[in-house]
């Protein structure tokens, strides 16, 4: 005739919070009319806080918030009364009280719009006492809330990162994660609402597919184009601007792209960028053996002004060398992005240059 | 200007140098300056108002945005990065995905791949995904969708499959394993149902011609290809049975193939009773009759 605690009262609780403690009390044993709670610190067995129940018949006992202290280790026992007496005292738990963590997402807000088929969830915990996250995982909803997707248990939470794919456009979802403290604290973030919308190309795709009506079967093209850029000299690493731009200003520095294209026929190229250097050839288009040379100048060209202007210059050098100037616009300043386009008809090229920051007039040809 | 009633030197490459006649581009190189971006495609623009398209289409070339790396395609990864691609698909409001097929990746012309289809409903909207993946980590989906519809029924093995557009009737049957146990004293039966049989039996009468572009039936080579259907129907391979309402089973082809010319002598009707043995859209039971070679989604127990 000993009431067992339930194993859970092992779990983490919260003291700024009502809680229950509960317990077994075997059916063949006497009726219950009434129960003692003792509860000790457990470091020091200092009794904190005890208390009787007079005809109260049920298995449990509610610790009032802020009876307790978060940050201490504590041990509990009960005793139940009934009419010849009181029970012996139950086997002690011992149980932790932490203030509840903050567990969320941390790139996701209710009602965020999700422009992209694929993103990467990403979450945060904290916990005041230091109680540490066991486990998490994380789920997507349909709009009705129909479980659709699990990421299963992650043990990793050093870095609590989800790569989700393939969210649908114009569909809703819920995102919720869920997880465990390594005391037993359950953890939810709810759920999120999300909107997916996303701009999907609707002639061109990456993945062209047909319809084959008469066949019976759908047809799947790949329209991939892998390009990659050589950077030079050898065994050094590019240097980029912002994260935006790559600084090719150092001595022998280049880009060079010679895999994965051909061009034949009209084209046209364009190629943005600043810091162009004086006299140089700043873009080379080649085929092996002959090649188009685009060269950035500045000079005074305009006899009533004394202002520079810059410009580009085409060159392809052949046994007749061929040779076009773009328009003039005024000498950039450090930071103006500047553009300038080429573009071949029939073999006959234009050369177009423009000052993009200041989208200024284009001065003569 | 105006000479003799005759314009010269009017247009505007009048008084350019002679063109040159260069072709097969293969290479781009930039130097002396920092770079935002580099853009090239096929169609002409004479005079640029200082936009560069970010949209991807048949004509472009390249477009590099220099954001922390060289790549100038449509995707982010070359054949130095990637072993394979795998197309995935799945039903338009699901989401979980299976790989119809994986294509292996050595080299960057391997990313030019055409692969058909033949497990898809009619009436019923899929979408595919490119998905590059590396020693079996996938990365970000490339994904697009698309209605499957046909005409007639099919019968689809892994790479044959048989049209029948004419004559189809096809009526089937949900079998379950339930019995009545009547007992002395009892005014009602036990109803027994053991295990969890219910599978689909059908039978279907079809006509199996060929007919070709125009639509124009070859009658009097249809023998040899009602042979061609004969081998196809009793090699005892399991095969998908799709109708264009929407209908699929995967089934096997039971009992006697019975040809009947009754109604036209040159049109027989085939009569085939087949029993369900799988499901259709279950990755494991695609792989273990031999549908597919793939088994990453196939899950036992």
């Amino acid at each position: 005739m000993i009431p067992i605690l339930y194993e859970n009262t092992k779990t983490a609780k919260n003291a700024e919070k009502d809680f229950p403690i509960t317990y077994k009390w075997d059916s063949s044993n006497p009726q219950q009319t009434g129960n003692i709670i003792t509860i000790m610190n457990n470091e020091t067995n200092q009794i904190i806080y005890t208390a009787r129940q007079d005809d109260f018949y049920r298995p449990s006992f509610t610790i009032s918030a802020n009876t307790l202290t978060n940050g201490i280790l504590y041990k509990v026992y009960v005793q139940v009364i009934y009419n010849g007496g009181t029970s012996p005292e139950s086997a002690p738990a011992v149980f932790p009280c932490c203030s509840s963590p903050t567990f969320q997402f941390s790139n996701v807000v209710e009602n965020q719009r999700i422009e992209n088929a694929n993103y990467q969830l990403e979450l945060s915990y904290e916990q005041q006492e230091g109680e540490e996250l066991q486990y998490y995982q994380a789920f997507i909803y349909s709009a009705s809330k129909s479980l659709i997707y699990e990421s299963g248990i992650k043990y990793d939470t050093s870095n609590m990162t989800v790569p989700i794919s393939g969210l649908s456009d114009k569909v809703q979802y819920y995102f919720r994660a869920t997880g465990i403290t390594v005391n037993g604290i359950e953890v939810d973030t709810g759920f999120v609402l999300v909107s997916v919308s996303y701009l999907k190309p609707s002639a061109y795709a990456i993945v062209e597919l047909t319809n084959k009506y008469r066949e019976g079967y759908t047809n799947i093209k790949s329209n991939i184009v892998t390009i990659e850029g050589v950077y030079g000299p050898d065994h050094e690493t590019p240097s980029y601007s912002n994260s935006e731009s790559i600084d090719l200003t150092g001595q022998d520095s280049y880009v060079k792209f010679d895999r994965g294209f051909d061009i034949t026929g009209d084209f046209t190229i364009i190629c943005t960028g600043y810091h162009f250097t004086n006299h140089s050839a700043v873009l080379l288009v080649s085929n092996g053996e002959n090649s188009i040379q685009i060269f950035y100048r500045e000079g005074s060209f305009l006899s009533e002004e004394d202002q520079p202007k810059a410009y580009m210059e085409l060159k392809i050098p052949d046994t007749f060398t061929y040779s076009i100037y773009s328009n003039y616009i005024d000498v950039p300043k450090d930071d103006d992005l500047v553009g300038f386009c080429i573009s071949r008809e029939n073999n006959y090229y234009e050369i177009t240059l423009k000052n993009l920051s200041s989208d200024g007039e284009e001065g003569e040809t | 200007m105006l000479f003799l009633g005759q314009y010269f030197n009017g247009s505007r490459q009048s008084l350019d140098p002679t063109p040159t006649n260069l072709e097969g581009f293969n290479t781009i190189m930039l130097s002396n300056g920092i770079f935002d971006e580099l853009y090239a495609d096929r169609k002409i623009c004479p005079i640029w108002d200082g936009i560069i398209s970010s949209k991807w289409d048949f004509d472009t070339i390249m477009h590099a945005l220099f954001k922390e790396n060289l790549y100038a395609g449509n995707v982010n990864f070359t054949a130095d990065t990637v072993t394979s691609i795998r197309i995935k698909k799945r039903k338009k409001g699901t989401f979980k995905w299976l790989t119809a097929f994986e294509i292996p990746i050595d080299s960057d012309e391997d990313f030019k791949f055409e692969r058909n289809d033949t497990y898809n409903r009619s009436n019923m909207e899929y979408e595919y995904a490119f998905v590059p993946a590396l020693n079996g980590i996938e990365g970000n989906f490339n994904m697009n969708s698309i209605l499957s519809d046909f005409q007639g029924i099919f019968l689809v093995e892994r790479d044959v499959m048989y049209q029948a557009l004419l004559n189809v009737e096809l009526s089937q049957q949900l079998n379950r394993e339930t019995g009545a146990v009547h007992t002395l004293g009892r005014k009602y039966p036990y109803y027994v149902s053991n295990g969890n049989s219910g599978y689909v039996s059908l039978d279907l009468n079809a006509a199996f011609i060929e007919m070709d572009e125009q639509c124009d039936l070859d009658i009097s080579g249809g023998w040899k290809y009602r042979e061609q259907v004969d081998e196809f129907l009793s090699n005892n391979k399991a095969k998908l049975l799709k109708t264009d309402d929407g209908k699929m089973w995967m089934v096997c082809v039971t009992g006697n193939i019975e040809q009947n010319s009754s109604q036209h002598e040159e049109i027989p009707i085939h009569s085939i009773q087949m029993i369900e043995v799988g499901d259709a859209e279950s990755p494991a039971d695609l792989y273990d009759n031999g549908f597919t070679d793939i088994d990453l989604e196939v899950v036992r127990g």
